[in-house]
């Protein structure tokens, strides 16, 4: 093979064996080299095979993908709210260790315009949040300073736990452009 | 389409995945499910682990949609995460079994491979004998020549984005694209 037999031939590989993408130039020495006009005929027919070798579309594939994605988006969504559950779960453990809501005063703060409605609902809410700070001043009560700081410690050392577990499953590491 | 209209669409479609359209990335997935299933089902020789990584593929690239780097063709992206899918499961699987191996045309050891019913990478195929000709040819090929004709040919990637994802110089890959065909012509001249 020379020179010019193997440039061509490796411009044909590149143009998958189709002769009309090639320069004029290769087109010239095809003309006249037989042994190239041969190999024109091989390429064809080797893309053609390796064509035909590759699966066909796989619809059945593609929905399998899509569902499960659409598990990941909601198992996402359900993630993100984590951080926030875990930090209200916090600001609920500390108002309790605390002694509780004052529940009167947010019933009082209601205007009158808001309808008897609305202010029976909300002191119900009350009612519920005095029951809850009553329990949280029982616990404030058999909890005593250490015990409090260890359950602040063991509630934050949760939350962060859980804060990085969240955005270690979102964020896998996988590639890297570079490596 | 051409090259440059086709990584305008993947431009596209990746923001506005990012954006949370879910129709984009489905479009995404259906415009490469085909080759990197094909590319995937060579790389590891069994086409129902082949189906397997290409979701596994498709699931990493969106869960890490938000560091891919635009300056790289999305092709060129989801086929790195696939290979690297592909690589690491053949080195689990290498240090599990033990290959069963064979002389080639040279009298050097190569693994035998034995396609399982219903997972052989040319099933579709009618002719039986064109696709063990093939299966063997393709096996035979130089480890990166075959990585090559493999990203090529049945990922249809450009000979760009296989320089792009290879950490390759063009000229590189086209002269190893250019003796790997010679070699598989050679082995294929009784069917072309």
């Amino acid at each position: 093979m020379n020179r010019d037999c193997k440039l061509l031939q490796q411009a044909l590989v590149e143009v998958a064996g189709v002769v009309d993408r090639l320069d004029d130039g290769y087109q010239e020495h095809l003309r006249s080299c037989e042994t190239c006009r041969a190999v024109v005929a091989e390429e064809l027919a080797l893309v053609r095979l390796l064509d035909e070798a590759a699966p066909p579309e796989d619809i059945a594939l593609q929905e399998q993908i899509l569902l499960t994605l659409a598990e990941r988006r909601l198992r996402r969504r359900w993630l993100a709210a984590v951080p926030v559950a875990a930090s209200l779960a916090f600001a609920f453990l500390g108002v309790t260790l605390l002694g509780g809501i004052p529940a009167g005063g947010l019933a009082a703060s209601i205007p009158a315009w808001s309808g008897g409605g609305l202010v029976a609902l909300i002191q119900s809410c009350g009612n519920f949040l005095t029951a809850l700070a009553a329990a949280g001043g029982v616990l404030a009560n058999l909890i005593t300073m250490p015990w409090s700081v260890a359950a602040a410690a063991a509630g934050l050392s949760g939350m962060a736990g859980l804060i990085f577990l969240s955005r270690r499953w979102k964020y896998r590491p996988v590639w890297s452009a570079r490596s | 389409m051409s090259i440059s209209n086709d990584r305008k669409v993947d431009e596209q479609l990746v923001t506005a995945s990012l954006a949370g359209d879910e129709a984009a990335f489905a479009q995404l997935v259906r415009r490469y499910q085909r080759r990197l299933t094909a590319f995937l089902t060579q790389l590891v020789g069994d086409l129902e682990l082949a189906r397997e990584l290409t979701q596994e593929a498709f699931i990493r690239a969106w869960s890490a949609l938000e560091r891919y780097d635009p300056s790289y063709r999305f092709s060129t992206w989801l086929f790195r995460i696939g290979h690297n899918l592909g690589i690491d499961h053949l080195r689990r699987r290498r240090l599990q079994t033990v290959p069963l191996v064979r002389q080639d045309r040279d009298g050097d050891e190569v693994e035998v491979v034995l396609p399982e019913k219903g997972k052989d990478p040319f099933g579709h195929l009618k002719n039986a004998e064109l696709a063990q000709a093939l299966r063997t040819a393709i096996h035979d090929l130089r480890p990166e020549y075959k990585e090559l004709v493999l990203l090529r040919h049945f990922g249809g990637l450009s000979y760009q984005d296989i320089a792009d994802m290879k950490d390759m110089p063009l000229g590189t890959v086209k002269n190893k694209l250019f003796r790997a065909h010679s070699v598989l012509r050679t082995a294929l001249a009784d069917f072309l």
